[in-house]
């Protein structure tokens, strides 16, 4: 039940492959399977795919992409996960903060910043979530003010994630108090080795390492103005809907699928595999949906509902692998302990699954929001 | 078979799920999916004179059920569908009305000592189970259009039910309700689609949709046809429960046909043996 692919993502889906299974691929990842996350980052693939310009096709090649489409990229993406590379890194490098520069960002900026991205030789992060404002972005606090030659930056970040590693993070801040609350909130690029960035860690359930980035006074200068001035809301607000095919999230559910499926292979439990069997099915479609969505991608044809619906679907849908995982393995079992920490995240990052239903919701002229 | 042919079979047989996705949003009997699948059945094997002749007039199909062989809808011939397939004229087999809460006409029939004419004997013939999987696409079609249906339904009496000043459908704990069914629905029905087309296509592509395909979608689509329809039904109110309301309607056909080719469950086991398609 797989989607039907074009020979030439076949292709590209083999070459890709192919490359994974160069035997230093394999030692990478053994050596860093004992890695506490924060550590857990595998330079040497990203940089093999890098150099194959495979770890951004979708990107122009004087970007370090292969000017490729966005069925490419969620290749990338379901090859990952069905590898068991972490890929934490590449979703908030490539398809988050790559993907808004791309979207957004100046020539210059672009040249500057997404060349050792594609090339898996940095990694960036995005900081939008504050104590106070997370699905309602535009009540956040951290304020930009106007100096020479550029801004200051005051607040604190909440939930980030990979920011140790991050050269640069796109950070999010008010830059106006007229108008709309959504109104006047700006994009920079911010560099985090500033002397005036502080990050600190936040013990969570999570297992990649949150941390709260805490923005004393730091300078952005304007060539580090990502996007208008004031209008970094309705950037992000688009920016979010290209992006969310449910890709990522559908591939996690059918990488930790594929990881339960062996043990409920290993006992006879009739009640287990009926399970097993019904959450393949759902990640089938949730798969088929995903790939819809990815055409439509490619065609600047994606509907907000609709990508909402595959977010929706395919990041619930890692919960109930979880809870399967829980029920097959028991709450000492390493898969299990995994899976059970990292899903609550799921249906909370890139919009909650309220927000998700209010889109959809509104398209069927239903909340009171339409 | 050339490519190009197999491609129209491929267009066709997803235009055939489309149609009868269609039919359920509107609650049309199910019936006439089951009498387009035994013309199939006849379609895909070497049949005579005489049987063609049979074939032109509706037949339905005998499928097992709860202890009984059972027919949806009105036809002068009956296929038992199974291994060996055999045709039965209705008039020679013994025929029990049901009183069922589809609303549709069915009956159990008892073949007795009635032979009919076997239409294929073959354990492991291939246009069975390439029937039998068309059947289970279609009918989880007709399982999703329910859905598609009821949801539909609720969506405009929520809109215009008002309580305590405003509409229901504002609230977000009745809004949600229906945004998560719509969600679970377009993805059961991308797959659907999916699957009708590969059923066809993989008959010469190297990427076969194995029966098992067809059988958990059509599981997956019975559970979804189920919840969907009580849920909208609930969201009625006890209007909905009126007969002349169409929200009663999805979930009694939904009920009643959800386990008409086997429960949820046992699709699922059916599908994840070798043997599936063969009864």
């Amino acid at each position: 039940m797989n989607p039907t692919l074009t020979p030439e993502l076949q292709l590209f889906r083999q070459e890709l492959r192919d490359l994974l299974a160069r035997p230093e691929v394999a030692a990478e990842l053994a050596a860093i399977a004992d890695v506490p996350p924060e550590e857990c980052f595998p330079e040497t693939v990203y940089q093999l795919l890098g150099a194959h310009q495979m770890l951004a096709p979708a990107w122009p090649r004087r970007y370090g992409g292969r000017d490729a489409t966005a069925a490419h990229a969620a290749i990338v993406q379901e090859e990952l996960s069905g590898h068991g590379i972490p890929d934490m890194p590449f979703i908030n490098t490539i398809t988050n903060a790559g993907a808004l520069l791309l979207f957004v960002a100046s020539a210059e900026q672009k040249a500057r910043f997404l060349p050792p991205l594609a090339a898996g030789l940095g990694t960036m992060v995005v900081l939008y979530s504050e104590a106070e404002a997370g699905s309602d972005l535009a009540s956040l606090r951290t304020r930009a003010e106007r100096v020479d030659g550029g801004w200051r930056l005051y607040g604190s970040k909440w939930y980030a994630v990979q920011v140790r590693r991050a050269g640069y993070a796109v950070v999010a801040a008010r830059t106006s108090d007229r108008g709309r609350a959504e109104a006047g909130i700006t994009l920079f690029l911010v560099a985090l080795d500033n002397p005036a960035v502080k990050a600190s860690l936040v013990e969570s359930l999570y297992p990649d390492p949150f941390y709260e980035v805490l923005l004393d006074g730091v300078h952005v200068p304007d060539c580090d103005v990502l996007g208008p001035v004031d209008g970094g809301w309705f950037v992000l607000a688009a920016g979010l809907a290209i992006e969310r095919t449910g890709v990522d999230y559908n591939a996690k559910a059918n990488s930790w699928l594929k990881t339960v499926a062996k043990q409920v292979e290993a006992r006879d439990d009739a009640v287990l595999r009926d399970r097993l069997v019904s959450l393949q099915t759902q990640a089938a479609a949730g798969r088929v949906l995903a790939w819809r969505l990815v055409e439509r991608q490619q065609e600047g044809d994606l509907n907000a509902e609709e990508a909402a619906m595959a977010k929706w679907f395919n990041s619930e849908l890692c919960v109930k692998v979880a809870q399967l995982a829980l029920d097959v393995g028991g709450p000492a079992d390493a898969t299990s302990v995994a899976m059970l920490r990292e899903a609550p995240g799921l249906t909370l990052s890139a919009g909650g699954s309220e927000i998700m239903l209010e889109i959809i919701g509104s398209s069927l002229g239903l909340g009171g929001t339409s | 078979m050339s490519a190009e042919l197999d491609m129209e079979a491929a267009r066709d047989s997803a235009s055939a799920y489309l149609a009868a996705f269609h039919s359920g949003t509107v609650a049309d009997p199910y019936a006439a999916i089951e009498h387009a699948i035994a013309a199939e059945f006849l379609a895909g094997h070497d049949i005579d004179e005489v049987m063609r002749a049979r074939a032109a007039s509706p037949v339905a199909l005998l499928i097992p059920g709860h202890g009984q062989a059972i027919a949806v809808g009105s036809a002068g011939w009956l296929l038992a569908v199974g291994s060996p397939l055999v045709l039965y004229a209705a008039d020679d087999i013994t025929r029990q009305p049901l009183r069922s809460l589809s609303e549709e006409e069915l009956y159990a029939a008892d073949a007795g000592p009635a032979t009919g004419l076997v239409v294929c004997d073959k354990p492991d013939c291939t246009a069975c189970a390439l029937t039998q999987a068309r059947l289970h696409s279609r009918a989880g079609a007709y399982l999703c259009g329910l859905a598609q249906g009821a949801v539909n339904a609720a969506v405009r009496r929520v809109q215009e039910r008002v309580q305590f000043g405003r509409p229901i459908g504002n609230n977000q704990a009745v809004a949600f309700q229906l945004s998560a069914l719509t969600a679970r629905l377009t993805a059961l029905h991308a797959l659907g689609e999916h699957v009708a087309t590969r059923i066809e296509a993989g008959r010469t592509e190297a990427e076969t949709v194995a029966p098992a395909d067809a059988s958990r979608l059509l599981a997956a689509c019975s559970e979804l046809a189920v919840e969907a329809t009580t849920t909208a039904l609930h969201l009625h109110g006890a209007f909905g429960l009126r007969s002349d309301q169409d929200a009663q309607r999805f979930y009694r056909k939904a009920c009643a046909f959800s386990v008409r080719h086997g429960t949820p469950a046992r699709l699922r086991l059916a599908g994840s043996t070798r043997r599936e398609g063969s009864r």
